[in-house]
């Protein structure tokens, strides 16, 4: 039965036409950009000459993945209406960052490349190659199910048989594309592509929009969720819509980390002309960060709606009546999307999800070989320090390192369901740590590197909130006896009220002997 | 129920709306960014390279800051 459903869409060799030319401009992108690369500010950060418009398009693009939209569908299928909190939380708390400058301007005006290069200019050396590790450990973990999430788009979307080897095969040249483009040029390739396809992803997204509300119209929408799910399809403080009080705290926590210490995010700020361009860039993202989860929850939700009432053979497949385990949830949206469009739109919309794929694989990998290009290894090579070119050639061969291992990891690792979960947490192996130790070191003068190094192990207790880390160590017993459940949002503040106290009391016990190289902002 | 779903009705159509507006400013500002992204960067190539501090961390040039046009 799966078979057929995957095989009904309407995606043609017309669609396959569409999306080779746009995946072929990107080596033409890569060959351009090379010729501009002067050193390793062009790599790295692109000369820091970002205006505003480009600043945004290239967060949007890199923010706005494929991976994005396919959990935050996922959420929408599950949640209903109510998941839009998410993406409400996400803009309130990147305005905010926007018009404070909490955070990223202060960091904008050390001048410094990635956020472990401050890590060592206010605490040291030894603080640096931590958090570049941590960094590194968590980002990476954090990628390591991009090309899984994107293979099941493709799948659902274009009916490749998931058992055959031409999944495979479409996943290792998309994967090596990126890493062609990334490899020769570095920032610029990416800003230039992040362009492109912030132009294709959000025709695409507004595109489904208007299509999806012709198609149901929101009041049918309406109904069809409040049938199926009540008032908790709805409101998100119940605790009856999986999400509650803690969770929505939570998601105000991860904003805070997407926008102001994910370093891809971040880098668009060190990259950025000024300090100017990084407030508006932060102010009118907030709009980007709300639409990158309002729309796919949309699309989530159309797809929740579509199955619910074009016929036995969907509802079947995904709440199967015989109470067996119905097909993952995370096809919804991709099916939905090659029922509803005809071909030649749907091969534009596909191109548009593999730029989103791609958008986000060339920063991610940029970023965590930069991080270990210039966090871990060069920082260990002071007495003899790497020159820009080694260092150039070290962030390309980590990357093709890293691709490696995303290819093998993503196409035979057996994912959870819930990504976002996931996402949250490895993300927060790292952030929970670099919260405290960014935002004590940016405003506190008093910060020390104990108390910095203390706060880096401690977000590391994150990895507790993991679903496999809870099975094994069996938290219901536990949870009897503190008298409520240990959840990933739970766990996940939790482990960042233990950072923001370990690095407060170890600064205070362990104070610095001199004050780190750079001078504490004042908070004015 | 009512008043969430009016709620977000309304999130919805004027993020989407201004949403909208945002991509078609910063498609045709980008391109112009991109464009002066170039200049920028062909104009920097041929001068002094980033040079290496004592922990042999690149650093940055004097960032100029002039008002974005």
């Amino acid at each position: 039965m799966f078979e057929e459903i995957f095989s009904s869409g309407n995606f043609t060799s017309l669609d396959w036409c569409i999306v080779t030319v746009y995946v072929g401009l990107s080596i033409v992108v890569g060959l351009v950009a090379n010729k501009l690369i002067g050193g390793l500010a062009h790599y790295i950060i692109a000369g820091r000459s970002l205006g505003t418009a480009l600043s945004i398009a290239t967060m949007t693009g890199t923010e706005l993945g494929l991976v994005t939209v396919m959990y935050s569908a996922q959420k929408g299928f599950t949640g209903g209406f109510a998941a839009f909190h998410i993406a409400v939380m996400a803009c309130i708390v990147t305005f905010f960052v926007g018009l404070t400058g909490f955070i990223v301007v202060p960091l904008r005006e050390t001048g410094v490349m990635t956020i472990p290069e401050y890590y060592e200019r206010r605490f040291g050396r030894r603080t640096r190659i931590l958090g570049g590790i941590l960094l590194a450990f968590g980002g990476i973990l954090n990628m390591g199910l991009f090309l899984k999430i994107g293979s099941q788009f493709l799948v659902g979307a274009t009916g490749i048989d998931p058992s055959g080897g031409f999944l495979a095969l479409v996943m290792t040249v998309l994967i090596t594309l990126v890493l062609i483009y990334t490899i020769l040029g570095g920032m610029v390739s990416v800003v230039i592509m992040d362009y492109i396809q912030f132009v294709v992803i959000s025709t695409g997204l507004i595109l489904l929009v208007c299509l999806i509300s012709s198609k149901f119209g929101w009041s049918h929408m309406v109904d069809v969720v409040w049938q199926a799910k009540g008032e908790s399809g709805f409101d998100p403080t119940l605790k009856g819509s999986g999400f509650g009080p803690s969770y929505i705290a939570w998601q105000g926590v991860l904003g805070l980390v997407s926008c102001a210490i994910w370093p891809t995010a971040v880098t668009r700020a060190l990259a950025a002309r000024n300090t100017q361009v990084v407030r508006r860039q932060y102010m009118f993202s907030s709009l980007s960060f709300l639409i990158r989860f309002l729309i796919p929850y949309f699309l989530g939700i159309g797809a929740f709606v579509y199955v619910m009432t074009s016929g036995e053979m969907f509802r079947e497949a995904f709440f199967p009546s015989d109470g067996s385990e119905g097909l993952s949830n995370l096809y919804a949206m991709p099916l939905f999307v090659s029922h509803l469009l005809p071909t030649g739109l749907l091969g534009i919309v596909t191109a548009s999800m593999i730029a989103a794929f791609m958008s986000t694989h060339d920063s991610y990998l940029l970023c965590w070989s930069s991080v270990i290009t210039l966090d871990i290894v060069a920082p260990l090579r002071q007495k003899r320090p790497l020159t820009d070119k080694t260092k150039i050639v070290i962030t390309r061969v980590t990357m093709v390192l890293i691709g490696i291992y995303i290819l093998l990891w993503g196409l035979w690792y057996e994912g959870s369901d819930d990504i976002w979960e996931y996402m949250g947490i490895t993300g927060a192996i790292y952030s929970t740590g670099a919260i405290s130790v960014l935002a004590f070191g940016l405003y506190w003068k008093r910060a020390s590197s104990t108390g910095a190094v203390l706060a880096l192990v401690a977000g590391f207790s994150a990895i507790l909130g993991l679903g496999k880390v809870r099975e094994a160590l069996h938290y219901e017993v536990l949870e009897k006896i503190i008298g409520f459940e240990l959840t990933a949002p739970v766990v996940g503040l939790m482990a960042l009220a233990l950072t923001l106290t370990v690095m407060v009391v170890g600064s205070l016990l362990w104070p610095d002997r001199s004050s780190g190289k750079i001078k504490v902002r004042e908070v004015k | 129920m009512e008043g969430w779903a009016t709620f977000w009705k309304v999130i919805f159509i004027c993020s989407v709306t201004a949403f909208g507006l945002m991509a078609v400013w910063v498609t045709f500002g980008g391109f112009l960014d991109i464009k002066r992204m170039f200049s920028e960067l062909r104009s920097s190539a041929s001068s002094e390279p980033i040079k290496e501090n004592e922990a042999g961390t690149a650093v940055p040039a004097t960032v100029d800051d002039r008002e974005d046009g």
